[in-house]
Formats: C-alpha cells, structure tokens, sequence
C-alpha cells in the first residue's frame, strides 16, 4: 500500500537497524550546534520549533512497534525546548521527551539539536536546524532569505522530502559484499556512563584548504589521511602486532543520485591502510587516501554497494521474521560486531551555504558524532563561511590522538582554538 | 585570548586548562580584562533515570516468596504430615542466594559474595541429607567436593582480580579449571567408593585438556592458524 500521507512512516533502510541496536548505555545519536551572534530566547525557540515541526513531518514523530518492523507516527505532544546540558548525546528512550526522537537545547547564543540517526542524516539534520534558526530569525524580527537549508515553514511538505531514497535508487544487478577485516582500535579508560568527551577544534577554512591543497588533496582527503597518520603513529608506538587501520567516511548520497530527501541518503566508505605492507610517510598516506576516496567515490560501485544493503531488507524470509526476532538478531549481532570494521569516523557535512541574510547572523556551526561503542576518537566536521568546526567525541578519558590531531595542524600552520567539555 | 604553552592551540576565555594536555592558563591579564564570556559548554550533566538492579532483585524476591508461602501453608493446613515443601523452600533459598543476592550487593563484595554462596550450597546438601537420611553421602561426597569447589572458585577470583587479564586468557584459565575440578572429583568419589567415577574424570580432563591446549596452542601460533585456515578453506 502506497502511503502518500504524512501521518506515518516506514524507516528507511539505514534506520532500520538503529532501534535494535539501542540500549541503556548507547544509542545512535548525533548533535548539531549553531552558534548565534545573540543571546537565544527560549520561548520564541518553542514557537520557531512548533512552526518547523510543521515544515518537516519527518521530526514530528513518535516511535512504534509493528508486527515485523517498526514505524513512525505523527506525534500529537508538544516538544519541549531545554537548557543545555555537559554531556550531550546522552542514549533516548522512545518513550522519553514526549516521545520525539530529538531534543533541542539553548546554552546563552547556542541552539543545539541532539537527534536519532534513525530520523535523518547529518543533512536531513542540518536543513531542521537551519530552518528552524531562520524562524527563530524570523520571529525575532528580521529579514531572512531562503534556499535548500533554510526552509520557509509557511510552504507545505513535499512528498520528495520524505521519501526512502534507499529503495527508490539501489537497483543494482551486482551486489558488492564487502569483506572487511577487523581493525585497529585506540582503546582507553571508559568513561562513566552517559559521559562523553567533546573536544573541538576551531579553525578557518581557508588555512586548512590551503594546506590541503599543498598536498594535492581535499579537505576531507586531507583530514582523513592525518587521522590515519595519528592512528597509525599511535599503533605503532604501541608495539603490538600490527592491524589494519580504517577511516570510515560517509558520503552524501543526494550528490550522486537526484534526491531531495531529508530522511536517511549516506553510505559509508572505508579507506584502509596496512602497517604492515612498510613504513608511510605522511605524504604517502595522503596520497593513498586520496586516491582510495576518489575511486570508491563512483555512483555505480556505491548503488552496488547500497543494493547490498538492501539484501536482508528484500529478502522474503528475513523481511517476514518478527520484529522481536529481529531487534534479537541486530542486538547480538551488534554486541559481537560493532565498530570492529572500521578504526575511527570522519563525517564531513561540508561547507554549509546559507543566504547571505541568515548567515550573517551565525557565528558558526558544530557536528557532533555520537560516542562510539569500542572507537576512540569520532570524527564530525562542518565549515560555514571561513569557520570550520572539527570535532572529536570520544569515548574514553585519554586525549592523546585529540592533541597529536591539532597539535600537528598547528605545526603545519592552521590556528586552532580549542572548546571541550573536560573537567 | 589565551593559548596552551604547551600545545600552541588557542583556548577558550572560559577555559582554566588546557582541554589536549591538562596544562593550567596563566594569564596575567585575565584580572583586569573581566570579560564576560559564556562557556561552550554547560555545567549540568544530565544522567538520565535508570531502572535500579536492587528494583529488580525486590521484584524477583517478592515473586519467589509467593509460591513458597503457598506450599508451606498448604504443607502445614491442607497436607501435613511430611515436609515435603523443605524442598522447595531450600532450593528456592539456594537459587535465591546465587542468583538474587548478587544484584543486592556491589562488586566490590566479591569475597562476601563468594562466602555466601558456599554456605548456602553447603547447607542446600546439608538439609538433603537431613531428608534422604544420607549421612555418609554427605560427609565422604557432598561435603568434600563442595568444599574442592569452592576452594577452585577462590583461586581463580584471587587470580583473575590480581592483575588485568586478556579474555582469552582468563576462558582459557576457567576450562583449565574446570578440566582439574573434573579430575580432583573423580578422585574423591574414587576413595568415597563410586565405582569408575576416577575414571570417568580422568576421561573429561583429558578431552578439555585435549581441546582448551589446542585452543591454545591456536592461539599462540600464528602459523598454525594460517595452516588451519588454508586447510579449512571453503
């Protein structure tokens, strides 16, 4: 049955796998964070948010269970706007916070959105955050513009917007199964529960273009490569037996495929690299990497690859397994698997472009990962204007692969100004 | 503005240490300029409400009480005579001390937890006895091999809380353990005269020793698993 009304819908093929995953102690969450050039008042950030919910059906949800697979509905509570607190992405109940699977928070000029990977990707997030900071704009009396971030809520929803691209565009005849070997991980001490470390680096996009483009890269080529570089000093320094180390980079799906979704559309790319084949040199790593992201980066290998995706979703035995025996099945397969492919994150949103008239009023912009569940340092980067925000949650106390990370940027000559929630 | 001397990264106004190194910000200045700066971050952490393990042990405690006040009332009013609802009393008491306590107590209690559980499994004997009028089953069989256990049990928390171990290591120790614990029983139901029970533990040792020292030597040699996986190559 077609579902052409906004009252609910199915997850998509990424989110279908999140809420099996979800436990007491962790949850697929990610926060985005602008930064304003006032102080925030929180009751016209209610109102903003009520209006934005409108806007984009696809937040105004609560989570529920089906015979076979959950699904989301329209949520008739009000959502609520909260003071900030010290350890953002903390794990969501779907019962909790009126049952939204986001949460919106203000600290003195910051809006900050915490959000369930479930409800959309770091672009689907970016486009409610902006919209809903041009409304807030809007109500505090000034002018504002509009484009594909700041959305004007006076528009009605589009069917395009929340639509799943996943099973609209992977049709690949050739599934490509990747085999992927368990990797490196830069272990530390645990956090206590619910608490992760924030450490963000501030910078300007032009410096780190610059230096980037010294070493023939682009600035996610770049900024993945020295990621690497750091986990590979730090493997190496460690003396044990050496394992491959993998930076997992999603990609937007909506550059290569014409979605205007603003639910889930990435896919992860991996780039690897084996200590073992010799000894790399910086430049050496940059170069593979670059090249590693630039081949992987080809519509057809990625569809083959989001075909591949699909396969347990299409599959008439396992699509008809219920839902109880499924959340099963992705909560063991989590426990034992998780995060052991890849050594460390690195989610680029990209040089967010805003109306001249909205950005003028934004400082900057945060992306937040979530904590990861064995992997130390996640990796989240947005740039708005000249100011690019780098950021590492991590999930143990150690800061060492966060201050070999920006001390080398530094040393190649990039400012960095540091922000973190460490005591 | 202030910069970490150590890192050479510019610091927030609000910062007292350096987030990368933990380095202290001296800034000189910093009396006179009194600027008002918000922090990026708030102070309040939020930790979010969890159901207690303590809220479950209740739960479960009340539910086993109920049946077994049951059988007691009904033992004495409706079925007296024998007292068969001993039985369900002290297995229930048993399942309740191994199971239930743990989530009472913290883990830093391991020692007590230990105790507990080896008087209550001692006990637990001690009442079959009483029942089956078995004494001589108890004190040549019940009695020495729960104590040998709980003597096995001790040394692997002593050796396990000693220093941190590798899993693998530690499962490794626990069959090892278990392998011996076999054998150690069979010897002593051999002098409490229970005809083949040395032999039937000698032929369990021998297979764990078989497999957990394969296992074993898997895990050491990096070759043999290479051969294995060649061989075993689908």
């Amino acid at each position: 049955m077609k579902n052409n009304s906004f009252d609910w819908f199915k997850l998509d093929n990424a989110a279908k796998i999140f809420p099996g995953q979800n436990s007491k102690s962790w949850s697929n969450i990610f926060r985005l964070c602008v930064q304003l050039k006032k102080e925030i008042d929180p009751d016209i950030l209610s109102q903003a948010l009520e209006a934005t919910l409108e806007r984009i059906p696809t937040f105004n949800v609560r989570i529920r269970r089906g015979l076979f697979w959950y699904y989301f509905e329209k949520n008739p509570n009000k959502p609520q706007v909260l003071p900030d607190i010290k350890n953002p992405c903390y794990r969501i109940r779907f019962k909790e916070n009126n049952g939204f699977l986001f949460r919106v928070y203000y600290l003195g000029d910051r809006i900050s959105l915490d959000v369930y990977h479930a409800l959309c990707d770091g672009y689907g997030a970016s486009v409610f955050i902006f919209t809903l900071v041009g409304e807030y704009l809007r109500l505090s009396g000034e002018e504002i513009d509009y484009n594909q971030f700041v959305l004007n809520v006076k528009d009605s929803p589009k069917q395009s917007e929340v639509e799943d691209s996943y099973s609209r565009y992977a049709d690949s005849k050739v599934p490509y199964d990747r085999k992927d070997k368990w990797v490196y991980h830069a272990r530390g001490t645990k956090m206590p529960m619910h608490m992760t470390n924030f450490t963000i680096g501030i910078m300007s996009f032009k410096e780190l273009h610059a230096v980037a483009k010294s070493y023939n890269a682009t600035v996610t080529e770049f900024l993945a490569a020295l990621l690497m570089d750091v986990h590979y000093r730090k493997q190496k320094a460690e003396n044990k037996k050496q394992r491959e180390i993998c930076v997992q980079v999603p990609v937007n799906l909506r550059k290569a495929f014409p979605s205007e979704t603003l639910r889930n559309f990435v896919l992860c790319l991996r780039v690897k690299m084996d200590p073992n084949l010799g000894d790399y040199t910086f430049d050496e790593i940059v170069r593979s990497v670059s090249l590693q992201l630039k081949l992987a980066n080809d519509p057809k290998l990625i569809n083959s690859l989001m075909t591949q995706n699909m396969k347990l979703e299409r599959n008439p035995v396992t699509k008809h397994l219920p839902l109880v025996v499924k959340d099963l099945g992705v909560a063991i397969g989590f426990l034992i698997t998780a995060e052991q492919t890849t050594s460390t994150l690195l989610s680029n949103l990209g040089p967010i472009r805003l109306p001249e008239s909205v950005e003028k009023h934004i400082e900057k912009a945060i992306l937040f990962t979530g904590p990861g569940k064995v992997n130390g340092a996640r990796c989240g980067v947005v740039s708005i204007g000249d100011k690019l925000a780098f950021s590492f949650s991590n999930c143990y106390q150690e800061s060492d692969i966060e201050r070999e990370f920006y001390t080398r940027l530094v040393k190649m000559g990039v400012h960095v100004k540091i922000e973190s929630n460490r005591d | 503005m202030s910069y970490c001397v150590n890192c050479g990264v510019e610091l927030d106004s609000s910062a007292k240490k350096c987030a990368l190194c933990g380095t202290q910000v001296i800034n000189p200045a910093k009396a006179q300029e009194k600027e008002e700066t918000i922090a990026p971050f708030s102070d309040n952490v939020y930790v979010p409400k969890t159901v207690k393990a303590r809220f479950i042990a209740s739960l479960v405690s009340v539910i086993m009480l109920v049946p077994n006040m049951a059988c007691l009332l009904v033992n004495f009013l409706i079925l007296p005579g024998n007292f068969w609802s001993v039985h369900i009393l002290s297995t229930s008491a048993l399942l309740w001390v191994i199971l239930v306590l743990p989530l009472f107590k913290k883990a830093h209690k391991t020692y007590f937890m230990w105790a507990f559980d080896t008087v209550a499994v001692g006990g637990y004997a001690f009442l079959l006895m009483n029942a089956l009028d078995a004494l001589e089953w108890y004190t040549t069989c019940a009695l020495p091999i729960t104590v040998l256990l709980s003597a096995m049990v001790l040394f692997y928390i002593i050796w396990v809380r000693r220093k941190k171990r590798s899993g693998i290591l530690k499962a490794l120790a626990l069959c090892a353990e278990t392998a011996l614990a076999f054998l150690f029983s069979g010897v002593l139901l051999y002098f409490a005269g229970v005809p083949y029970a040395f032999e039937i533990g000698l032929i369990v040792f021998v297979c764990i020793v078989a497999v957990v020292g394969f296992l074993a030597y898997c895990y050491k040699s990096e070759s043999m698993r290479s051969w294995l996986s060649k061989k075993l190559s689908t």
